[in-house]
C-alpha cells in the first residue's frame, strides 16, 4: 500500500488548471489528461462504463463552468475535480435507484441498460469491474475509488465525502480486507 | 493473504475498460447553458407553439366542399335551419360554399353563418 505521506503532491496538473484559468494555455491538455483520470475514479464509483463518459464530460464541463473560482490554496485540482465526481455519482446512483422503484411500483420489471452487443458485454473486465465495485458499501467504493484508484491524499479524500482522515483509512483498510477476500475466494474456485 | 489483492485486481479492470471507452473528441470549450436561459428557451418554445396552435385554428378551412353531383343544398346555421333558400350550383364539378356565399344565400350577416354547415338533402327540398 501507498504511503499517503509518500504521495505526490500532483501539482503539475494543478499548476496547469491555474494557467489555464488565467488565460496562459489552451485547455485541451489539461482536460484531456482530467478525462482520463476521471474515467478510471467513475469505473471504480461503480458508474456503469457506458454512463462513464456522459457524467465525466458533465463533471468537466462544471469544472470548465467554475474554473475561475479555483483556489489552489484550498486543495489540488484533482481533488476538486473528484469532489465534484463524487457528486455526479451519488446523483446518478439516486437516479438508478429511484427509476427502479419506479418500475417496481408499476409491476415490471427494470429492463436495465438497452441491449447491446453480447460480444462487448461480456469482456471479463467488465464483469469483474462489476462484480468488486458491487462488494462495497457506497462509501466503501468512494473512498477506493477517490483514495486507492484516484491516488488523492486522505485528507482531499475526506473533504470531498465529508469524513475525517482517519475514518477514511480505515475504510480504505475494511474495503481492501473485502475485496481481497473476494478476490481469494475466485481464485479458490 | 495479500492485502492487496483486491485492489490490485480491481485497478486491472478499472484500466482495462477505461481503454476501452469512446473519447470525446471536443474539449469542453462551451459551457452548458445556464438554467436561466434554459428557462428562457423553454418559454421561448411554449409560446412559438402557442402562437402556431391560433394562427393554425385562424387558418382553418371554413369552406365547404360540396360533391359535384349535388344539385341543391340549403343551410343550417348554428345547428338549426336556415330561411328555405335554395341554391344550385351553376356549373358542375366540386363547389366551394364560403360563408360569405351562404350568408348571400340565407339572406344573414357573415357573422352568423361562420358557422354555417352544409347539409346535403336528399330530396323534398322546398325551391
Amino acid at each position: 500500500m501507498l504511503d499517503p505521506a509518500a504521495r505526490e503532491p500532483g501539482d503539475e496538473l494543478t499548476a496547469r488548471a491555474v494557467a489555464v484559468r488565467d488565460g496562459a494555455c489552451d485547455g485541451a491538455e489539461l482536460w484531456a489528461e482530467a478525462r482520463a483520470r476521471l474515467c478510471r475514479i467513475a469505473l471504480a464509483l461503480g458508474v456503469p462504463p457506458d454512463d462513464v463518459p456522459d457524467i465525466v464530460q458533465d463533471v468537466l464541463l462544471a469544472a470548465h463552468r467554475t474554473l475561475p473560482r479555483f483556489d489552489p490554496e484550498r486543495g489540488r485540482f484533482e481533488g476538486w475535480l473528484a469532489a465534484i465526481l463524487v457528486g455526479r455519482a451519488r446523483n446518478h446512483r439516486r437516479g438508478v435507484r429511484r427509476r427502479l422503484r419506479l418500475l417496481a411500483a408499476f409491476g415490471r420489471r427494470s429492463s436495465g441498460p438497452a441491449p447491446r452487443d453480447p460480444a462487448h458485454e461480456a469482456t471479463e473486465a467488465r464483469l469483474t469491474l462489476a462484480r468488486l465495485t458491487a462488494a462495497l458499501t457506497d462509501v466503501q467504493r468512494e473512498v477506493v475509488a477517490l483514495y486507492e484508484i484516484g491516488d488523492l491524499t486522505a485528507d482531499e479524500v475526506a473533504r470531498s465525502c465529508g469524513m475525517t482522515a482517519a475514518g477514511v483509512r480505515s475504510i480504505a483498510r475494511d474495503a481492501r480486507r473485502r475485496l481481497a477476500a473476494l478476490a481469494a475466494e475466485e481464485d479458490g474456485r | 493473504m495479500n492485502e492487496r489483492a483486491g485492489i490490485d485486481r480491481l485497478a486491472r479492470a478499472v484500466d482495462e475498460v477505461a481503454a476501452t471507452l469512446p473519447v470525446r473528441a471536443r474539449p469542453p470549450r462551451r459551457t452548458a447553458p445556464r438554467r436561466g436561459i434554459r428557462y428562457a428557451l423553454a418559454a421561448s418554445l411554449a409560446l412559438a407553439l402557442a402562437l402556431a396552435g391560433f394562427l393554425a385554428w385562424r387558418a382553418r378551412p371554413d369552406r365547404t366542399t360540396v360533391p359535384s353531383d349535388v344539385r341543391v343544398v340549403y343551410l343550417r346555421i348554428n345547428g338549426r335551419d336556415a330561411s328555405p333558400r335554395v341554391w344550385e350550383p351553376r356549373r358542375a364539378g366540386a363547389v366551394l360554399v364560403a360563408p360569405r356565399t351562404a350568408s348571400g344565400i340565407v339572406g344573414q350577416s357573415r357573422s352568423t353563418t361562420t358557422l354555417a354547415t352544409i347539409a346535403v338533402p336528399t330530396e323534398g327540398v322546398p325551391r
